[in-house]
């Protein structure tokens, strides 16, 4: 008997240990990470953190080093040579960012269901079908032509890998205990990876499709009337160049006039697996030179506008090493600083989004897909097999079909993506050969305009308007970028993959991307809006960003004089929403008090000044009447198939509402559903009522649905943790608006460069910290600053010797 | 309760654990630890089955609340934000690793005494 109870109490003491040493289901192992001596307790870090080098950190060292900290617990990093700086900077971001690096590349190279099981599948193989892993193993074969690069890369990644060897599981970073897996070694590969992110991220956007559904379905005339080459109100960002109209370029033509792209055999689909990026955001910079600033010296702000996460997409940190003195924020996963400043420049970059993302279709011989029509030839398709590991399910293996423009991204009608047409080849940028990391490394040691047009020179993609303020009082401004020789309109509809005349026909000179230097004006702005007129001979896209921050930027710039820091950090936080000054006048113009409800709203509405303010119920009001005016007005785009509802892509609030204010009757007024014939006065007052009854229904009454609550914006942690993430924000602001915060991305970094006779004075802040540990109070430190709109001194220290009272830790090797 | 033998588990207790995170370079290995001292001990000293497992509970409860205020009390942000996943206060989660402790001690000591038992008497 006793025997049978000691199996008894043995077996069930075995399984004991045993299920909490186990994984279950999506429950990490219970065992390791309720252990207080090694699961999440070990990531409650102290107030002021034992950075863990480890002792024998001089012996990957070729010379003398020192990190210090200072109170943000940004890093100062200084070395003798090159490779002990970039070294040092891959193990002090890997330490702060492992995960988050490790993440990133993760969902850029397909492999998230190596982690995350099944669910992330489609996610993954999309992200191989459209050629992520190609264009990053194109451009890592380029960058390892160039002895700099590689030497940078080389030591970078050598650093991160010196950290990884340091860890155990006690000091995985959280998320790698909750998701239950390891980290892997880094490889130049996987930074490779995020820069081809990075180009998705800005440049992985299509209108081929829905432009060519709108045709099918509308017609030619109402893209001709709604989505117009060249679009409302613009304020493009570079002055008329004289000579632009002495450019005589060869433009490639268009081989048939009327191109409108193939129609779509199956009809319109919808319900897509992934999610579309949040649209109007974007990003501004600009530069006030000498003339307008109180020191006679440029001043340069720059204010990136993406996606808001925790752990931020950017890392502050300042590099001195020999020929070398820079500081800004970097992108873990990078070596270099993307943006920031250095003994004698500043820079900064908005997206210029052209159009380098074209689908072709493809006319396959027969079913068998070995070959597609070129040029009255067949040629044959390269079947490249892809295998994904799934977590608990084993190998899954998916065939890539590549032609000559590229892979076939959807080749089943899978749904990928709205924007991606099935058995079309995806012509992307992205793909080729290119050495962007060659641009920071030069810019990060550039000391004058010279230099800076020269760093350019090695950029592709994803094009950025590069802006720029130097000691020597130069400001300049370059829409940089690789941009293909297209005729005019070419890629606005899907292309034909068997016309040779269809194919990008060469490159845009360097020396002919739009640039402007020490303007009249003296100063210069982007705003992701047109960056040139009409005259500017070549075709780089039929839409940008629309004109309200733009013109907002430009507005407050014109009369800018006597600049500070101050001045351009206020117009960072500039509220005013310039679409509501265009389109509620209007609006209000055409509401028929007798018709709705809550007129005193309407009293409210005409005295608002249009100013984004985190309490204020205007905004909301104002935002929910015209999207459900917006409704009304374009009933014709929603589809009906099968009794489901197919929305079609809509024109762009300026159209709407240039329409409004020409006509108020024009027949787009008109709802297909009823018998009569309604005007816009109709609807505004239909869209109103219904306004007001959302709002009411969604915050119980319209006095409790403020910006702050109706615009919802939260930062959420990259694995979506809610406990990782933080509350609804309190800010002002919104999407086409100069502080441009909207639900899910926003002002990821601001920043202010003051140039002075000496070395520039900067200040920044991005909304979360530096470490990417939950358990760090250096995980969201910088949020309640950024929120108030302050910004923080950048520390820029000459050399080690420096004193300052901002340092709190120092670590010498 | 025989304070000397409780002095011992408890000694036992502080030790593992330590040489538990030194190890932890290889593995997340403690409580493996706890698994072979509980049953070491378990069969080493001479008492009541139910006072080796209150024993084990009491000592390996009693390291991990200690430790575990210690880290709380440095530092509450991470035990905060993880009570929260968890949808409970962090009072309860202390509590919860801290009885989880005990409890992998508490049986492994017990299944050490029926094994002295087994081949003892």
């Amino acid at each position: 008997m006793k025997i049978i109870k000691f199996f008894g109490i043995f077996i069930f003491t075995i399984f004991l240990f045993g299920i909490l040493s186990r994984k279950l289901g999506k429950t990490p192992a219970l065992g390791y990470l309720l252990n207080p001596y090694e699961g999440f307790l070990q990531q409650s870090e102290k107030k002021r953190p034992d950075i863990a080098m480890p002792k024998n950190f001089s012996s990957f060292l070729k010379g003398k080093a020192e990190i210090q900290f200072d109170e943000m617990m940004v890093p100062h990093i200084f070395a003798e040579n090159e490779e002990d700086l970039y070294f040092l900077q891959g193990y002090v971001t890997a330490y702060f960012r492992l995960w988050q690096m490790d993440m990133v590349t993760r969902a850029a190279s397909g492999r998230l269901s190596e982690i995350v099981g099944d669910i992330a599948l489609k996610r993954d193989r999309f992200m191989r079908r459209i050629g992520m892993v190609i264009g990053a193993e194109n451009v890592l074969k380029e960058l390892n032509k160039d002895s700099t690069a590689f030497k940078t890369m080389t030591a970078y990644t050598n650093g991160i890998n010196a950290f990884i060897n340091t860890l155990g599981y006690q000091n995985y970073p959280i998320e790698f205990k909750l998701l239950g897996y390891k980290p892997e070694p880094w490889t130049p590969l996987k930074t490779a990876l995020l820069l081809k992110y990075m180009a998705w991220d800005l440049s992985g956007r299509s209108s081929d499709k829905e432009l060519t559904e709108i045709r099918q379905f509308l017609g030619d005339a109402v893209v001709n009337e709604l989505f117009p080459n060249y679009p409302l109100l613009m304020d493009p960002i570079h002055p008329q160049n004289p000579e632009w109209k002495n450019w005589k370029p060869e433009i490639p033509k268009n081989p048939e006039s009327d191109w409108g792209g193939f129609l779509f055999n199956n009809g319109i689909t919808q319900n897509f697996d992934l999610p579309k990026t949040e649209k109007n955001l974007g990003s501004n910079n600009f530069v006030v030179g000498g003339s307008r600033t109180q020191n006679g010296y440029p001043i340069l702000a720059n204010d990136p506008h993406l996606k808001l996460n925790f752990p931020s997409i950017w890392f502050q940190i300042q590099l001195n090493g020999p020929n070398l003195n820079v500081t800004g924020v970097s992108l873990p996963g990078a070596p270099n600083v993307i943006i920031g400043f250095n003994q004698d420049i500043a820079w900064g970059v908005t997206n210029v989004a052209p159009d380098i993302f074209d689908y072709y279709k493809i006319t396959f011989k027969d079913g068998s897909r070995k070959e597609y029509l070129f040029n009255g030839e067949y040629q044959p398709i390269t079947h490249k097999i892809d295998t994904f590991y799934v977590r608990d399910k084993g190998f899954v293996v998916d065939t890539l079909e590549l032609t000559h423009h590229g892979p076939i991204v959807d080749a089943k009608g899978e749904n990928f993506h709205s924007e991606c047409p099935k058995d079309h080849a995806l012509r992307w940028l992205a793909h080729d050969p290119s050495q962007e990391l060659l641009t920071f490394y030069y810019l990060n040691h550039a000391k004058n305009l010279e230099d800076y047009r020269k760093a350019l020179k090695y950029y592709s993609c994803p094009a950025q308007n590069f802006i720029f303020a130097s000691k020597n009082k130069d400001i300049a401004l370059t829409s940089n970028g690789k941009y293909p020789l297209k005729w005019k309109g070419q890629g606005k509809f899907t292309l034909d993959g068997s016309n040779p005349q269809h194919d990008w026909q060469g490159w845009i000179p360097f020396e002919h991307n739009p640039f402007t230097l020490n303007p009249v004006q003296d100063y210069i702005a982007s705003a992701n809006q047109f960056p040139t007129d009409t005259t500017y001979p070549y075709f780089l896209h039929w839409e940008f960003a629309s004109f309200e921050r733009g013109k907002r930027i430009h507005d407050r710039l014109k009369n800018m004089y006597n600049a500070n820091v101050d001045s351009l950090r206020i117009l960072q936080l500039d509220n005013k929403n310039m679409f509501a000054e265009f389109a509620l006048p209007v609006m209000l113009n055409y509401l028929d008090e007798n018709q709705i409800q809550h007129k005193k709203w309407k009293y409210t509405l005409e005295r608002w000044n249009y100013f984004h303010e985190p309490n204020w119920v205007e905004p909301s009001l104002f935002i929910e009447w015209y999207n459900e005016f917006e409704k009304l007005v374009w009933d014709e785009f929603y589809l009906i198939k099968n009794k489901d509802t197919f929305e079609l892509r809509k024109p762009e609030p300026v159209v709407t509402i240039s329409i409004l204010k020409k006509d108020s009757e024009n027949p787009w007024f008109d709802r297909k559903d009823t018998p009569i014939k309604e005007t816009a006065r109709e609807l505004l007052a239909l869209a109103w009522n219904e306004a007001v009854k959302n709002l009411e229904k969604q915050f119980q009454s319209l006095e409790k649905s403020v910006w702050y609550q109706y615009r919802g914006t939260k930062i959420t942690h990259l694995a979506m943790i809610p406990a990782f993430s933080s509350e609804i924000l309190y800010h002002g602001g919104g999407t086409d608006i100069v502080n441009a915060l909207g639900k899910t991305a926003g002002p990821s970094w601001r920043m202010v460069v003051q140039i002075t006779d000496k070395n520039p004075e900067g200040y920044g802040i991005y909304p979360a910290g530096q470490s990417g540990n939950p358990g760090s109070r250096y995980y969201d430190n910088m949020l309640p600053i950024w929120l108030k709109g302050q910004l923080k001194p950048i520390l820029f220290l000459e050399n080690s010797k420096q004193k300052s009272k901002s340092i709190i830790s120092k670590y010498s090797f | 309760m025989n304070i000397v033998i409780f002095l011992y588990y408890l000694g036992c207790t502080i030790l593992t654990v330590t040489l538990g995170k030194l190890m932890n370079q290889l593995y997340p290995i403690t409580h493996w630890l706890l698994l072979f001292l509980g049953v070491i001990l378990g069969l080493v000293f001479s008492v009541p089955r139910r006072m080796a497992f209150f024993y084990g509970f009491l000592s390996s409860f009693l390291v991990a609340i200690s430790y575990t205020v210690m880290i709380y009390t440095q530092s509450p942000i991470m035990t905060q934000k993880f009570a929260k996943l968890l949808g409970i206060q962090p009072v309860g989660l202390i509590l919860i690793m801290a009885i989880l402790q005990g409890l992998l001690l508490g049986f492994a000591s017990l299944t050490g005494a029926w094994l002295r038992k087994v081949l003892y008497s």
